[in-house]
């Protein structure tokens, strides 16, 4: 319920704010798992958060074959030139395809996750990520490398992240120009 | 803002170390590979007491006497075919008899009534063919045994068996046998297996716990797993699911495994169940001696 509550909200500010929307795209490794995924993402920003809805799939040729449904939430913390340091929780479900092929106790195909991690973007239209976050449920990382676009964004008015303020700007402080 | 933003960032720093320090690669272990086994029929069928078969062809008055000494007066007057036409000389009279437990370990039998363990002195299965039909007794007709025993109980009764599985004996009509100078004597209303036996003595008295097994290490899909119990010389398999566990009874559990390559397995534990039991079989390579010494010796 809290989920679908999430979503709805989540609806509602991207036809509210569609200019400070952004959608990307990632390549995702685990190293644990040694599996390769890729990642789908939609992001936007109520004050000064970033929320993301996003969907992890690691296909089938891999250890684990798995899918991802969850949310981050972003908070910028660190600016630096163009660069923005930024950390992330990230909430969700996590659907273990091919669990019966692990020896891990009690392994099932329905499991919840939380996420924690650390991530790196630029301030341009379309802009390059690295994120790299600890699963807690597994005791796994991952890292996402990937690419983001803004919508309703000005080129070539780039200008520093750290000139961003929270609270005055309506858009995501990486996607400020 | 900065102060949040220096306890968020060193918090985060603190959370990444741990993360870093405590990875698991616990998902991509496969799973152990589980020894597996063949079915274990062909090798118990060259262990089990053959059927004796006795031709019955004139109108004496002696008893027919298997090797184990069960004494059978098979009275060809009481017979019938399945149709209900009279039976006529000569016929044939078949018999297995199971007196130890080892007997009654190859043929996989369980004795249990439903979930209830039965004190069982032998199990006899007792036939009659011609012209290899099966021949019935007449109805209300019954055929008088003895059943050699050493040291006779009370209150044993016939228990027919309802299922080819020989894993549920059921004493509905069935009469008490007497105890003799030789053991015990008494009616069967029917051909077919049968045991001797009881329910244990007092057994309402007992508190029954659940006793089951697994295995990390065997697939047990072929592994027949046997639990018996001394004091009550009674045998169970878990065929129709274990029968209840009297409390703080010694049992000897077993089970036999057969693999791809003839070689011979086995599992042996004795214990005592005081609780709700889950026990771990690890099946070990033995030889035939090892097996027969053992169940000699149960």
């Amino acid at each position: 319920m809290k989920y679908l509550l999430t979503l709805i909200i989540t609806f509602r500010y991207v036809i509210q704010y569609a200019q400070n929307n952004a959608i990307g795209i990632a390549a995702v490794f685990n190293p644990q798992t040694e599996s390769f995924g890729a990642n789908f993402r939609f992001s936007y920003k109520i004050n000064s958060l970033c929320i993301v809805p996003q969907v992890t799939y690691y296909p089938s040729f891999n250890k684990i074959h798995e899918y991802y449904i969850g949310i981050s939430f972003q908070r910028d913390m660190v600016f630096y030139k163009t660069l923005t340091l930024y950390v992330v929780i990230h909430g969700g479900y996590n659907g273990w395809i091919n669990y019966k092929n692990s020896a891990v106790k009690n392994a099932k195909y329905s499991n919840w996750n939380l996420e924690g991690g650390t991530g790196l973007k630029t301030t341009h239209c379309i802009f390059p990520f690295i994120e790299y976050r600890y699963n807690i449920k597994w005791k796994e990382t991952n890292f996402n490398l990937g690419f983001m676009y803004k919508f309703g964004c000005k080129s070539g008015k780039t200008k520093s992240a750290k000139n961003y303020k929270y609270g005055k700007s309506k858009t995501c402080p990486a996607y400020d120009f | 803002m900065g102060k949040v933003k220096l306890v968020l960032l060193t918090i985060f720093k603190v959370l990444l170390l741990i993360a870093i320090m405590s990875c698991s690669k616990e998902r991509i272990k496969e799973k152990q590979q589980l020894n597996t086994y063949e079915p274990i029929n062909n090798y118990f069928d060259t262990k089990k007491e053959p059927e004796q078969i006795f031709v019955v062809d004139t109108n004496g008055t002696g008893a027919i006497v298997g090797t184990h000494g069960t004494r059978i007066y098979a009275d060809k007057s009481k017979l019938m075919f399945p149709n209900g036409n009279d039976v006529h000389y000569p016929f044939e009279v078949r018999l297995i008899e199971l007196y130890s437990p080892k007997e009654m370990v190859y043929y996989q039998v369980s004795n249990q009534k439903y979930d209830t363990i039965l004190s069982t002195h032998c199990v006899i299965k007792l036939t009659a063919t011609k012209n290899n039909q099966q021949l019935q007794l007449k109805p209300n007709c019954t055929w008088y045994i003895e059943i050699p025993a050493s040291n006779p109980s009370n209150n044993m009764k016939c228990f027919y068996s309802i299922s080819t599985s020989l894993n549920n004996w059921v004493d509905i009509n069935s009469n008490y046998f007497i105890t003799t100078s030789t053991g015990y004597a008494g009616e069967i209303k029917q051909l077919g297996w049968f045991s001797c036996a009881k329910i244990p003595d007092n057994y309402n008295t007992f508190s029954l716990v659940n006793t089951s097994f697994t295995s990390t290490t065997d697939d047990l899909s072929n592994v027949p797993i046997f639990m018996y119990f001394p004091n009550f010389k009674s045998l169970v398999t878990a065929n129709l699911g274990f029968p209840k566990t009297p409390k703080n009874q010694n049992i000897k559990s077993f089970a036999i495994g057969i693999n791809n390559l003839s070689e011979l397995f086995y599992f042996y534990k004795e214990f005592q169940a005081t609780q709700n039991t889950t026990i771990n079989i690890q099946m070990i390579q033995t030889t035939d001696n090892y097996i027969t010494n053992l169940l000699n010796n149960l």
